[in-house]
């Protein structure tokens, strides 16, 4: 599904800036859910943009595939037709813009580019207030404009709340964890256990074990220094709850 | 003779023979030679630094057209049509019911007050043909839209008094259409004690209209001044607000939005006074501004002796999008009395890049991101503008953001 070969990337503009991903290979199949932990700066959320097609980091060498297609020359737009979604670390406030009209419009936007017919408003509706539900937004909140006044739990909430109406093929969560209480985390696990239907993937950045008690993971990965340097089972997220990333900064 | 004297004496030549066509009138010659002597606006004059009416005029030309703004037809309120500054249709004028518009030989004279308008509304005194009239019966509340429309080789000069009755509420929408060289718009209002005055100005004229426009209103105890506006600019476009609190706890409201492209200029000046106590003001505006336009705010408040307890905030925002666009903006307060909260906030920039970002990875493409964040960022006061103007205004801005799309 998702393919990354020896990915380089540095921020865009400025001069011979370093590599902040220096040669990341990862091979995340239809299916399966990859978790990646590593210590801070490590270049996680690089990775995530990159793959969404953020503009502000360069590509200097390396491919990312999605289904054997070429990732890197598309517009983020155009990746998240494909199916690429991105769950924000930190998600935006947007005054002005009306949560439903700008969910509706950015499903009937994908759609549109996937050549598939737009949803009524009626079906729409119907989707989002059982999907709210499930994600613990209140009628109130969808009816403010996007995400002003949230809390941080609750932006994770809208994250996970378009994860589940846009029902994207290709997960990435950016430490969409964060902050949330163990309900949030719970809930967080039902939207993707929801989602794991053998047909889409899922990369799951995180610091944190216990998001790994809702969600099991396929494999688990820990990028350092731009790297990764080490994947293993379900097993190595526990193991690095217990002994750190110290190991793994000398090394890189 | 400096070349700013030249420039001034160039402004009064040009419309000296609109103010002689006329017939004799006292009040009219006095208007005109104080225009003379002190009123024509150029660069060196307080207040018109960035923007430049001489060099516009220069540029004007007498091609007339018949354009109209769809956008217009949804609005929901009477209309009168002012043609080129006289009643088109007497007969939908009559029919308004408590509203009354018709017209007069009178002409339009700020007095005591004069000082806080430019010298252009004794231009607009000298050469209106005739006034428009507009007025509230007590105890009424009313609607009443003033459809200006401009088809005309000759410069237009539009005079209007309004009176607002005690306790009354006026609903005023004005709209500007189509192009004349020149278009002066000068009104003032009165209202009585407890009375409202809402207006709203929608101008969607030619791009190669030069327009200069007045809104004076003097608001009694317990009144009530709104006004919100959207201007798309023009060659030149400026709207200046008057209001005069002369009495205790009056509230005001000034919301304008300016969208602004191509070499388009628009200008949002005002003046708010403040005579007596626990007078509220609340003033927003919002510019936008691509290709090489330009977008003006200048707003002062002016707080009396006597104005204690005064609460008067104001707000500034532009929205840049290209590297050529301007936005200047000038807050002034000016505080006499001791015991007052006024605030003023300026900002300008560019949009938000982690916006665009996180709109585009939702699925929209970059034009549909922008027009979003624009439409966001100026929809706060279309939100609040009256029902019965707010789809027209919601359709300006639409129609401009498609225009800058296609």
């Amino acid at each position: 599904m998702l393919k990354i070969q020896n990915l380089h990337a540095s921020v865009s503009g400025e001069d011979g800036g370093a590599d902040i991903l220096k040669g990341v290979t990862l091979d995340a199949p239809a299916g399966e859910v990859h978790v990646i932990m590593g210590p801070n700066g490590s270049g996680k959320s690089t990775l995530s943009h990159v793959i969404a097609g953020r503009e502000d980091y360069t590509v200097t060498s390396g491919t990312v595939t999605f289904d054997g297609e070429d990732l890197l020359g598309l517009a983020p737009e155009e990746r998240a037709a494909k199916g690429i979604f991105l769950s924000f670390q930190n998600p935006m406030e947007i005054p002005g813009v009306a949560t439903m009209n700008f969910i509706r419009t950015a499903l009937n936007a994908q759609k549109k580019a996937r050549g598939e017919g737009e949803i009524s408003a009626a079906d729409f509706l119907k989707a989002i207030r059982g999907k709210a539900k499930l994600v613990g937004l209140s009628d109130e909140k969808l009816k403010r404009p996007f995400n002003v006044g949230f809390s941080g739990g609750e932006k994770k909430r809208m994250e996970m709340l378009q994860m589940a109406t846009f029902e994207p093929r290709f997960c990435i969560m950016d430490e969409t964890d964060s902050g949330l209480d163990i309900d949030a985390l719970k809930m967080v696990g039902e939207v993707v256990n929801a989602l794991r239907d053998g047909s889409r993937g899922f990369l799951v950045i995180t610091h944190y074990q216990r998001l790994l008690e809702h969600i099991r993971p396929d494999r688990v990965h820990v990028l350092a220094g731009g790297r990764i340097v080490k994947s293993g089972g379900p097993e190595l997220a526990a193991e690095l709850e217990a002994s750190g990333y110290d190991q793994f900064i000398e090394a890189a | 003779m400096s070349v700013y004297q030249k420039i001034a004496d160039d402004l009064v030549e040009r419309f000296r023979p609109a103010a002689e066509s006329l017939p004799a009138n006292d009040e009219k010659r006095a208007a005109f030679a104080r225009f003379s002597k002190v009123g024509p606006p150029h660069r060196r004059v307080e207040g018109w630094r960035w923007s430049d009416l001489p060099a516009a005029l220069r540029a004007a030309n007498g091609a007339a057209s018949s354009g109209r703004s769809a956008a217009f037809d949804q609005i929901g309120a009477p209309s009168v049509n002012i043609v080129n500054g006289r009643i088109a249709d007497a007969q939908a004028a009559a029919a308004l019911g408590v509203v009354e518009v018709d017209e007069w030989d009178d002409t339009l004279d700020p007095c005591d007050w004069r000082d806080r308008f430019s010298g252009l509304v004794d231009l607009n005194t000298a050469a209106a043909v005739r006034q428009i009239r507009v007025e509230m019966i007590d105890g009424a509340a009313g609607a009443v839209w003033l459809r200006h429309i401009f088809d005309s080789r000759e410069d237009v000069f539009v005079s209007i008094a309004m009176r607002v009755g005690n306790c009354a509420t006026l609903n005023v929408i004005e709209t500007f259409e189509g192009r004349a060289p020149f278009v002066s718009h000068a009104a003032i209002a009165r209202t009585g004690k407890n009375a409202s005055i809402a207006r709203t100005m929608l101008q969607s004229t030619e791009q190669s209209v030069v327009l200069h426009s007045s809104f004076g209103a003097i608001i009694g105890v317990g009144g009530a001044f709104e006004q919100s506006s959207v201007s798309l600019g023009g060659r030149f476009a400026r709207h200046e607000t008057v209001p005069w609190l002369v009495d205790e706890d009056a509230r005001v409201r000034i919301d304008s939005v300016a969208l602004v492209d191509r070499d388009r200029h628009a200008d949002f000046t005002s003046h708010v006074a403040h005579d007596e106590a626990r007078a509220i003001t609340r003033q927003r505006h919002k510019g936008v501004v691509d290709g090489n336009g330009r977008a003006v705010f200048q707003g002062k408040f002016l707080v009396g002796r006597s104005a204690q307890k005064t609460d008067a905030e104001m707000q500034a925002n532009a929205l840049l999008l290209s590297d050529r666009a301007q936005a200047n903006h000038k807050p002034e307060l000016e505080i006499y009395a001791d015991d007052v909260q006024c605030a003023h906030g300026s900002t300008s920039g560019a949009l938000d890049d982690d916006a665009l970002f996180y709109l585009r990875q939702r699925g929209l493409d970059e034009g549909a991101a922008r027009a979003l964040l624009i439409e966001a960022f100026v929809g706060e006061l279309i939100g609040d503008m009256d029902a019965a103007a707010r789809p027209a205004a919601a359709e300006l801005v639409g129609e401009w953001l498609r225009e800058r799309t296609a």
